[in-house]
Formats: structure tokens, sequence, C-alpha cells
């Protein structure tokens, strides 16, 4: 099962969103990315990607590690925890 | 306690010099009034998007870094130097430029003025006619954080937060901490793992929880950040991030008026987050819209020691993106964080102020820790040794000028990372003196021939 999870700020912008509908996802990143921004509407888009790519003050998690980190493409699938979450902590 | 309801955010506007705010746009608050605070709401610092209070720490629109937003209010005023002439010398002075913070939490924190000391040893030995010392290692807990953290956690209580947190390399730690035991709230401290152990002992002292987390800093961001998502509660660098950094920015005004309304030529400044930079920038900027401070603006020069220095790094490739860094080997753990959430705002900061960021080497930064003990009488951590190497790097390059008025922001105690940098010598070391037969005449005078020179370094 795919675990994500949306910080606040984003989750406002799709309440109506039921990430349960993502639990058998198997695929990509992107695939993912674009699946959401596809089921949550528009606001959510444009909260998630800029020109088809993250945001820059979104912060991606795959099982703890910064995606920046990872070799591309980065899968995802079952067992994988995905956190979506500004990039607004520390200091 | 009532809070605001939140709004979407309004259309983009940035705020930029000073301006003047009607009635209508002054906070809405239950909690936050009455206030001297001239804050308004809070502006991103990326989109220029405007919110109301109370929106957390990322832009709705674009998810860039909030900032508190402020404008004057209208009709006649009092300048904003007298008025604050006529008050205590306390971190509170300041409040027309800082959050509203109610008064029965404010004042339990008591926060005076840490000094501003005249280095003239250290000015002889680098060639400089003023160089100045902002020594907050001297503060309650030991470092710089006691300001954001203050402000911070007085405005959770007052906003009937039932806990505060933290994620911190340590520092930040002891004074969410400190500040929660003063005003009653519980508080929970997440850490990575590695800590040096007098960190996390004062900690624990301060009767907070602490959660430690088994990977670097950005990892215990990270659990913090999804603990503040799941559990409530008010983490004061992340959902309070954005009245967390207006704290910051009383170093400058403290340093602005001690040195009788006058800002230096110069500041350096440790980069962690890059948030102490950014908050800087912010306060000269005020100073200059709203109390009279001249031109030009201080240059802000960062330092960030060899090891995780991503805004150097970004600075000197010209660019304006941050390259995260994933593990860190750098001496100056208070400044190891590999993805700096005020990276962006502090390198245009550098550069709009003409200012510089330098990485120094790890001996160029023990080096400094020591000339800081020997020669100022304080003992710094690893960010002091920093601030002082870059120091010295820009006088050998000549971008310091002898002439120059230059601040130093020590923001660190180093009794809380004893094993850092060790103590330099043989005369550092204890002489044993037997009880019966104490010899007293078997060991030199010390004298101040410089332990600091020679192929010691």
């Amino acid at each position: 099962m795919v675990t994500i999870h949306l910080g606040s700020v984003l989750r406002i912008c799709a309440p109506q969103l039921d990430l349960r509908q993502f639990a058998e996802f198997s695929g990509t990143l992107p695939e993912l990315l674009e699946r959401l921004a596809s089921a949550g509407g528009p606001a959510l888009r444009d909260r998630l990607l800029e020109g088809g790519n993250p945001r820059r003050y979104l912060n991606i998690f795959v099982d703890g590690r910064d995606v920046r980190f990872l070799p591309s493409p980065v899968r995802i699938g079952p067992g994988t925890v995905v956190d979506l979450l500004p990039a607004v902590a520390g200091g | 306690m009532t809070i605001a309801p939140t709004e979407r955010a309004t259309e983009p506007n940035r705020a930029v010099g000073p301006s003047r705010a009607s009635t209508a746009d002054r906070v809405e608050c239950a909690a936050c009034e009455p206030s001297a605070s001239w804050a308004v709401g809070q502006v991103c610092e990326e989109c220029g998007g405007r919110s109301e209070w109370h929106r957390g720490a990322a832009c709705p629109r674009c998810l860039g870094p909030l900032v508190v937003d402020y404008r004057r209010p209208d009709g006649p005023e009092a300048p904003l130097p007298s008025t604050w002439a006529g008050r205590p010398a306390t971190l509170f002075r300041f409040a027309e430029l800082l959050p509203p913070l109610p008064r029965p939490y404010r004042d339990r924190l008591e926060f005076p003025f840490s000094p501003l000391r005249r280095a003239l040893r250290l000015g002889e030995q680098l060639g400089l006619d003023e160089l100045w010392i902002k020594d907050d290692t001297v503060l309650a807990s030991g470092s710089f954080k006691d300001r954001p953290a203050a402000v911070a956690v007085a405005w959770a209580a007052a906003h009937g937060r039932p806990w505060v947190g933290c994620a911190s390399t340590g520092n930040l730690a002891a004074a969410t901490a400190r500040a929660a035991a003063r005003l009653g709230l519980p508080c929970i401290v997440v850490v990575p793992s590695g800590l040096p152990r007098p960190k996390l002992r004062i900690v624990r002292h301060l009767g907070a929880r602490i959660l430690e987390v088994n990977g670097s800093y950005d990892d215990a961001n990270r659990i913090a950040q999804l603990t503040e998502e799941t559990r409530g509660g008010g983490f004061v660098n992340i959902g309070l991030r954005p009245i967390y950094a207006e704290g910051s920015k009383t170093l400058l005004f403290e340093t602005w008026a001690d040195l009788s309304g006058r800002l230096p030529d110069a500041v350096i400044v440790p980069l962690g987050s890059g948030a102490l930079l950014s908050a800087t920038q912010r306060a000269q900027e005020q100073l200059r819209s709203w109390a009279g401070a001249p031109d030009p603006p201080a240059r802000l020069i960062g330092t960030q020691p060899e090891g995780c220095s991503p805004i150097v790094d970004a600075f000197e490739r010209g660019d304006e993106e941050i390259r995260p860094v994933e593990r860190s080997t750098s001496i100056a753990e208070s400044l190891a964080i590999g993805h700096p959430a005020s990276g962006r705002s502090a390198l245009r900061a550098i550069r709009t102020t003409g200012g510089l960021a330098d990485r120094p080497r790890r001996a160029e930064v023990v080096r400094g820790v020591r000339e800081l003990a020997r020669w100022e009488g304080v003992y710094s951590e690893p960010a002091g040794g920093s601030v002082v190497a870059t120091l010295r790097r820009l006088r050998e390059q000549g971008a310091l000028r002898r002439s120059d008025r230059v601040v130093l922001y020590l923001t660190g105690a180093g009794w809380k990372t004893p094993t850092a940098v060790r103590p330099l010598g043989t005369e550092s070391r204890p002489v044993r003196v037997d009880l019966r037969r104490p010899e007293l005449d078997s060991w030199p005078l010390p004298t101040d021939d410089s332990p600091m020179g020679g192929s010691a370094w």
C-alpha cells in the first residue's frame, strides 16, 4: 500500500481528495504527482507543479529521503511512504 | 481562545519601502490586541502574495516562505527613535516592528539587550579601527536563539497553543525549552542524533521532551513538520516560523541603538538556514524606512564553514538556486543545514547590500574560536570562529577597509560544544600542584606572548 502525506497547506486546496485511491499505485514519482494533480483539481495542481516540474518550495520525501538525493526515476509501489510538504521549516 | 478565521491569500503586492496602514489593515485578532505592533499580516518572500495572520508559514499560493508584513499606521505618531528611547533596553523596546505580543507573556520573558563590545585586541590584530562584537553568547540559554524563541513562544502562549516545539541542532532546543518553561508551556524538541551532550543536558534540565532522530538536521526537521501536521501544537521554526524569524531582527535593532542610531558598514553573520541574515536585512530596511537610519545600508556578509555550505556555494556560482547538501561534515553543527529554508532570501540580501558569502576552512574556524577566546575573552562555538575566520580572510583580500565599522555576530557559546575545538598547547593544561610540597617557583608565570602564532596552527 502506498501512503501519502499531504501538508495542510496542500490539503486545503483539495479537501475532498481521498488519498486512499492511490493505495495500489505503482509507477514513477512524476506519474504519481500527475495523478494527484488530476484527482485534486486545478488548485492542487498549481501548488504541486510549475511548468510540469515540482514547485521550488515543495519538498518531496520518499521513504524519508529527499527525492533531490535519489536517482531518477524514483519508483513508487507497495509499502512506499510519500510526504509532500512545503519547504518552510528550518533554522 | 478565539482565533481569527483564516482566508485565502490576496493579490500579490510586494511590501517595499515605507507605507501607511489604515485602521482596517491592522491585525484583527483578540489575542493580539491591544498592541503597539505595526504588523498587518504576512507576505510571501517569493511571490509577494499577502495573507492573513494564522496562516502558517507557507504561502498558500506558491508555498514560498511567509514573513511578517508591517505598515506605519495612519495619523500622527512620534518618531520611532524617540518612542523607543523612552522604553527599557529590552528586546521588546522595538514592539512596533515585532509581531503583536501581549504584555503578560512578553513581560515574563525579561529580555535585556546583549552587549555590543568593542573588540580592541582583535581589531588591532586584523587592522580594523572600529570592530565590534554583538555578543549573544551571554544570553540565558547560550545562543541568539533566545530571541526568536521568546517571540514565538510568547505568541504561542497568547494564542492558546497547548504546547510548543522545534527542530534543532541544539541551540534552538534550549532556547525554546527555556521560554516554554518561563511561560508554563510543555515543549517538544526534535534533534538529530550525535549532538554534543551539553546541548541535550540543558534541554533535559529545562523539562522538554526530546525526540532524537537517527539522521541529519534536515531529517529531524521533516519529523518535526510531520509531528506538527498530525499532533498540532506550535513548532516555533515550522508553523510559527514567520513570527519566530522576527525575533532575530533585534540583534540589528540593538546594535543600531547602541551605535547611537548608526548602522555599521558591514555585519558578518553566520549562515545556517539563512534566516538570521534575512532578518538582519529586513531590520535594516525597516530602520531606514521608519527610524531614520542613514544610507547606505550595512553590507551583509555571510559565513558558512566548509563541509556544509549550500548558500555560499550558490553565491559563488552566481546562482539564485540552492543545491541542497545531504550529509554535513562541517565543524559547526549549528550551521549544518543542508536545505536552508531562507537560503534564497539570504542570497538576495547579500547581493542587494553589496555583501559577500565566504566559506572558511576547518582550521581557520578553529583559529577563529581561539582568537576570540584569547584576544577578546569570548568563548564561542565554531559559528563564531567562522565569523572571525571570514573577517580575517576579507581583510587579507582587501574586501574590508581599515576604516570600516564592522560588527561580528557571535551567536552561540562555546561551553555548549566543548569538544569542537581543543584548547591550544601545553600552557592551557593544568599545572599539578602537590598539597604538601607545592613548589611555587617551579612553573613560569603566564605571558601574553601569543599562543596563536608559530606552527601551532
